[in-house]
């Protein structure tokens, strides 16, 4: 009792540190802040199925936009508070993403099939988005401005934002952390391993990997609506474009799959890397993406395992 | 209706489809016979609409004669690019090898960007818009040039593949790869040669969509999907299901925009693509095992 008391501190009081220091800073570090939160909680949703399960979802662009769009709807055009809208677009999305697990699983789709389906019913939604006029279109939804307001999910200062998004991020990467050891993620990294092995040890292949896409995507979904609060505006491409399903993945392979605080470590680098890519190539086209790329490739060839997986011998983190 | 709507809807889709087979052929070995997904293919199609817009306005001749430059210059890209980025990821798992080719296509796209700028550069040549009536459209002759090299190119390499020797060895090395090894046969080397002839078909495709399409930085996006969802439906690795995925998913495209409104006709080949994966994996033209 009084050592598990002894954890709680030992994590509350520098998780309380990381949540309060920031609040004194300016408003450019506040930004910095929130996109590393933002990138740490995506690239932690997308770690259950994609780094510990192994599944290349290439599609999580979907129930992120799915996500905001849900929310931004029911209060543009029914006036209902995102704070319900969020929960609503959580389950607009786990019904969206067990009707792609249930098709995909069922048939035993794999790899880089999977893959490609993900991303084609990603491609989908967009589509329809673009062409559906209640939806905004390809103009996208300005949503209306309430001032500061808690129940509007509308605040005059970005410390609100700022507190909301790492405190997720926070506790996604310690509940990862502390559930590691648990049965139902040593069955999703057997199936990583190796899928035909996991079925015949008697793993149930199909509930495990559904499962995690299930809990993958509507984790992604509260980043979808706390991104369309933040920026109060919805396109397709910024909440359902390809970036949107990439970044993620990108996140956590920099910082290494798989693990629970690879997702943290890599999107400090990702978005340390793009803000000094973005100062360098200031007003040209796409010259900050240049390096993006370069950065994708130079990663997965020197260290595909991410940087936690260089480090991982001085610490106890395994794969 | 039949004569007025469906009719030219379905030419109409035939031509589409042969430009997606253009594109789809490289990426078919690429996949097929390679194992790499290669999304930056519809990039390298990018990059040969640059060079071939380039190559008319600065000499020009007839657009066609850029098949000289492009051709070569694209066997050497291929070459490089294998080399230099591809060779380290044959043995590297799929999941590695698509988010690398990712890579390539994001830098490649940008780097247009900064370079080309994003705005849209068509050719200005008054015989590419003459044709061949028919009922009130026009086939015009670009791109009923590009339906016979799509043919061409097609059944080219169904026979390089089939009856060369180095087409044999590329097949014996997809089918396993150390046992080419033992049995002499130069497996980097093929490997090398085998890109590159997809980043020339790649530059080819190029040149034979420019004429009537146009070009900007971003062009290959648009392809790089359709041209996967085409693989997929052929079958891995099958040249030939490869074209007749392309007519079908072209043809499927334009009778969907005849009956729905404009930009829900992309939805079409999603929708194929989800149902075909899901009961036939395998492809459509592949007998189930």
């Amino acid at each position: 009792m009084d050592s598990s008391k002894n954890k709680i501190i030992q994590w509350l009081v520098p998780a309380l540190i990381l949540i309060l220091i920031p609040v004194f800073l300016g408003d450019y570090f506040l930004t910095i802040l929130i996109l590393i939160s933002l990138y740490t909680y995506m690239a932690g949703s997308w770690n259950i199925i994609g780094g510990m399960g192994g599944q290349l979802s290439l599609g999580h662009g979907a129930f992120f936009g799915l996500g905001g769009y849900t929310s931004t709807v029911l209060f543009q055009h029914f006036g209902i508070s995102p704070w319900i809208g969020i929960w609503v677009g959580v389950i607009v999305v786990v019904l969206f993403a067990s009707f792609e697990g249930l098709l995909c699983f069922r048939y035993k789709v794999r790899g880089v099939y999977f893959a490609l389906v993900t991303l084609a019913f990603g491609e989908v939604l967009r589509i329809i988005a673009v062409s559906t006029k209640a939806l905004g279109g390809s103009e996208g939804i300005v949503m209306h401005l309430k001032g500061h307001s808690w129940t509007a999910f509308q605040f005059g200062s970005k410390v609100h934002y700022y507190i909301i998004i790492s405190a997720m991020a926070i506790i996604l990467c310690v509940l990862i952390q502390r559930w590691r050891p648990s049965q139902f993620i040593s069955y999703l990294m057997a199936i990583r391993e190796d899928e035909d092995v996991a079925q015949a040890l008697g793993i149930n292949v199909f509930k495990i990997k559904f499962l995690a896409l299930v809990l993958s995507a509507a984790l992604t979904a509260l980043a979808g609506t706390f991104y369309a609060q933040y920026t109060l505006y919805i396109d397709p491409p910024s909440m359902l474009g390809m970036m949107c399903s990439i970044d993620p993945v990108i996140v956590c392979i920099i910082g290494g799959m798989g693990t629970a605080w690879g997702p943290l470590t890599g999107s400090i680098i990702f978005v340390g890397f793009m803000e000094i890519a973005n100062s360098v190539f200031k007003g040209g086209f796409g010259g900050h993406l240049v390096l993006y790329g370069l950065l994708l490739m130079a990663v997965i060839i020197i260290f595909p395992r991410g940087l936690t997986g260089l480090f991982a011998r001085y610490t106890s983190e395994k794969y | 209706m039949f004569q007025a709507e469906v009719l030219p809807a379905i030419i109409n889709g035939i031509l589409t489809g042969s430009v997606y087979g253009l594109i789809a052929v490289g990426l078919s070995l690429c996949f097929g016979l390679m194992g790499i997904l290669n999304f930056a293919h519809g990039s390298i199609v990018m990059l040969g609409m640059y060079a071939t817009y380039y190559f008319y306005t600065l000499s020009g001749v007839n657009v066609y004669w850029a098949i000289l430059l492009v051709v070569p210059l694209f066997f050497i890209f291929g070459v490089i690019l294998h080399g230099g980025l591809f060779r380290f990821m044959l043995d590297a798992p799929h999941n590695n090898q698509i988010l690398v080719s990712i890579g390539l296509l994001i830098f490649v796209n940008n780097l247009a960007m900064m370079i080309f700028s994003p705005n849209v550069r068509t050719l200005q040549i008054s015989f590419l818009g003459q044709g061949i009536s028919f009922g009130e459209s026009i086939l015009s002759f670009s791109r009923l040039l590009a339906f016979a090299m799509a043919l061409v190119m097609f059944s080219s390499l169904i026979l390089f593949l089939k009856f060369s020797h180095t087409g044999k060895a590329l097949r014996a090395c997809s089918q396993n790869r150390d046992g080419a090894k033992i049995c002499g046969i130069d497996v980097p080397k093929i490997y090398s040669l085998s890109f590159a002839i997809t980043a020339a078909f790649a530059g080819l495709a190029g040149l034979l969509i420019l004429p009537f399409s146009g070009v900007y930085p971003e062009i290959g996006d648009t392809f790089i999907l359709t041209a996967f969802i085409i693989i997929v439906l052929g079958g891995m690795g099958r040249i030939g299901g490869t074209f007749w995925a392309a007519v079908l998913i072209g043809v499927a495209e334009a009778l969907g925009a005849t009956f729905m409104t404009s930009s829900l006709k992309y939805l079409v080949p999603f929708l194929i693509f989800i149902i075909v994966l899901l009961f036939r994996p395998a492809g459509l033209f592949v007998k189930a095992s």
